[in-house]
């Protein structure tokens, strides 16, 4: 009895706290609805060096004057827009990238609208993508380039990489879906050919609305998607570095764009429902995109606690590819944590800042 | 309905989770909660039945983790100096516990085959609406989104064509500045 009057008293004594702690918790979260932070995103200096379509390829022009001669190209995915990137000054995988002298180009693929619902995987890769190439190669002197590509735009990348390996100097695959055949993970069970048509979303949608794909992407944590991150946020809503960083988080969940239709039956019939492209039997404009042209020294960045994209989804591409020069950064977070984390900032980019470099010092004549 | 429920508690024991336990409010949910499962896979043949046969190893799993933490927090909480730490992390496990449970859910072959049913019966609905309305726009004389869509479709093998012409030319031109130079 005894043991249970002390018990009690603590638990009032702290009760105290609590309660001061709530009401503090409350008053800020009240100032913050009449004054929600600005959530600026994607503010690096850059120029737009090319646009076509809705496509735009960004080169940014920050960082020191003398900077590596292979620029890198950020190929990212066709799903939300690619600022995550350039989230924040601190957390700005091109800030980082440019930090450490490399010549730093993305591409931001637009918003499709319904008039690019013919747009498919062989536009992407033969029209955009080689453009960009062919723009940066001309502006940079060098007959090659690097190219990072960040989850469906690895996919894109390597696919080109195959078509086009001496375009092609290095290539990093940053949390990439590339070997469909793996058992692993929802994305690859919910898109089996028994259980979903992607042709039906087409011939519904046009394109593939992205309030259908967040649908998707929220039940792959759905509480922590839908409850446990905003408990986060009245737990830390007095600290501004995290409320600012939830809000542009936030704005960057929120702003999601269509899938070009049939870029989206592509990806899903011959990605994830037949695995084409890692069984080296995926043909782009009738041309074989051959995994055997994949001798470019290769890296892959992959997030352990990825439930996006398995880990062994992207290595499986590294499996079947002949490179002899192929390294693994594996990193302790989620997909969309290796390029915001605070951690991936500190130990993972300054290495694959390192790897570009290491990998761009021999000399490249001009074309 | 109070009866039903006192019904439901003393239903027959069967495994770990109906060893007895305190009588609280989190028990009567679990024990309805197990018993409309148990009801709903009365129904044999039905998708229900099939699902809850599935799903109910899982719900069973996930209530049994519940009650195991209440009972350490509440141990915990006897002897801790700080013991509304141990009871303000207590939702959060309880979430997370919730959380996992319907990250199994939906990682079984079970939901995706339903899952799949519905949207598929989901899109063929959108779909029988547009042609409903395509088929209204064309009795009035009206373009269609079918129409507009071949345009588009149209402009889209256009601009392809284009684009191939231009880097055919732009290749040629290389090679002929090249082959001048020689």
């Amino acid at each position: 009895m005894a043991t249970n009057d002390s018990a009690l008293s603590r638990w009032m004594n702290s009760l105290d706290v609590l309660v001061e702690k709530r009401y503090r918790q409350a008053a800020a979260g009240m100032k913050l609805l009449a004054n929600p932070p600005a959530a600026d995103v994607g503010t690096s200096e850059c120029e737009v060096a090319y646009k076509k379509d809705k496509m735009r390829l960004l080169h940014y022009t920050g960082g020191p004057q003398k900077k590596a001669p292979v620029p890198v190209l950020l190929v990212y995915a066709l799903i939300n827009r690619p600022y995550i990137l350039d989230l924040q000054q601190d957390r700005s995988v091109v800030q980082t990238l440019l930090g450490r002298g490399l010549d730093i180009y993305m591409i931001d693929w637009g918003k499709p609208t319904d008039g690019d619902r013919f747009l498919g995987l062989e536009d992407y890769v033969e029209r955009y993508m080689d453009d960009c190439f062919d723009v940066i190669m001309e502006k940079s002197g060098q007959k090659s380039i690097s190219v990072l590509g960040y989850c469906i735009g690895g996919y894109i990348a390597s696919v080109y990489a195959s078509l086009h390996p001496e375009k092609v100097r290095n290539i990093a695959l940053m949390a990439s879906p590339l070997d469909f055949g793996i058992e692993e993970g929802m994305l690859h069970l919910w898109t089996k050919a028994e259980y979903f048509n992607p042709e039906l979303v087409v011939e519904a949608f046009g394109n593939a609305p992205s309030e259908f794909l967040n649908s998707g992407f929220t039940m792959l944590d759905p509480i922590g998607n839908t409850v446990i991150k905003y408990m986060g946020l009245a737990e830390n809503i007095e600290d501004k570095e995290f409320v600012d960083m939830f809000f542009r988080m936030e704005k960057w969940l929120s702003d999601g764009i269509p899938v070009a239709g049939a870029f989206y039956i592509d990806l899903i019939r011959d990605g994830y429902q037949r695995n084409l492209f890692v069984k080296n039997q995926l043909r782009v404009n009738s041309r074989k995109a051959s995994v055997d042209n994949l001798t470019m020294p290769m890296l892959a960045i992959v997030a352990e606690k990825d439930h996006i994209v398995p880990p062994s989804s992207t290595l499986g591409l590294l499996k079947v590819a002949p490179s002899k020069d192929k390294t693994t950064f594996s990193f302790p977070t989620g997909h969309i944590g290796l390029s915001v984390g605070s951690g991936s900032h500190k130990d993972l980019w300054p290495k694959v800042a390192k790897w570009f470099l290491d990998h761009s010092k021999t000399p490249s004549s001009k074309r | 309905m109070a009866a039903k429920r006192t019904g439901a508690a003393r239903a027959k024991p069967r495994g770990k989770l109906e060893e007895p336990q305190p009588a609280s409010p989190l028990r009567e949910i679990m024990e309805s909660q197990l018993d409309l499962w148990r009801r709903l896979n009365t129904k044999e043949g039905t998708d229900v039945g099939e699902a809850t046969k599935e799903m109910a190893p899982l719900v069973a799993e996930h209530w049994a983790k519940i009650f195991d933490e209440l009972s350490r927090s509440a141990a915990m909480m006897q002897t801790s100096e700080n013991p509304l730490a141990i009871q303000e992390g207590l939702p959060k496990h309880l979430l997370a516990n919730y959380n996992e449970m319907l990250k199994r859910v939906f990682l079984s072959k079970s939901f995706a085959a339903r899952s799949g049913s519905s949207v598929r019966g989901l899109l063929e609905g959108v779909k029988a609406w547009n042609e409903a309305m395509d088929g209204t726009l064309k009795a009035m004389r009206i373009p269609s989104k079918a129409d507009i869509d071949e345009i588009h479709e149209e402009l889209y093998n256009l601009s392809k064509r284009v684009d191939y012409l231009v880097k055919s030319l732009e290749n040629g031109g290389a090679r002929g500045r090249r082959e001048r130079r020689r």
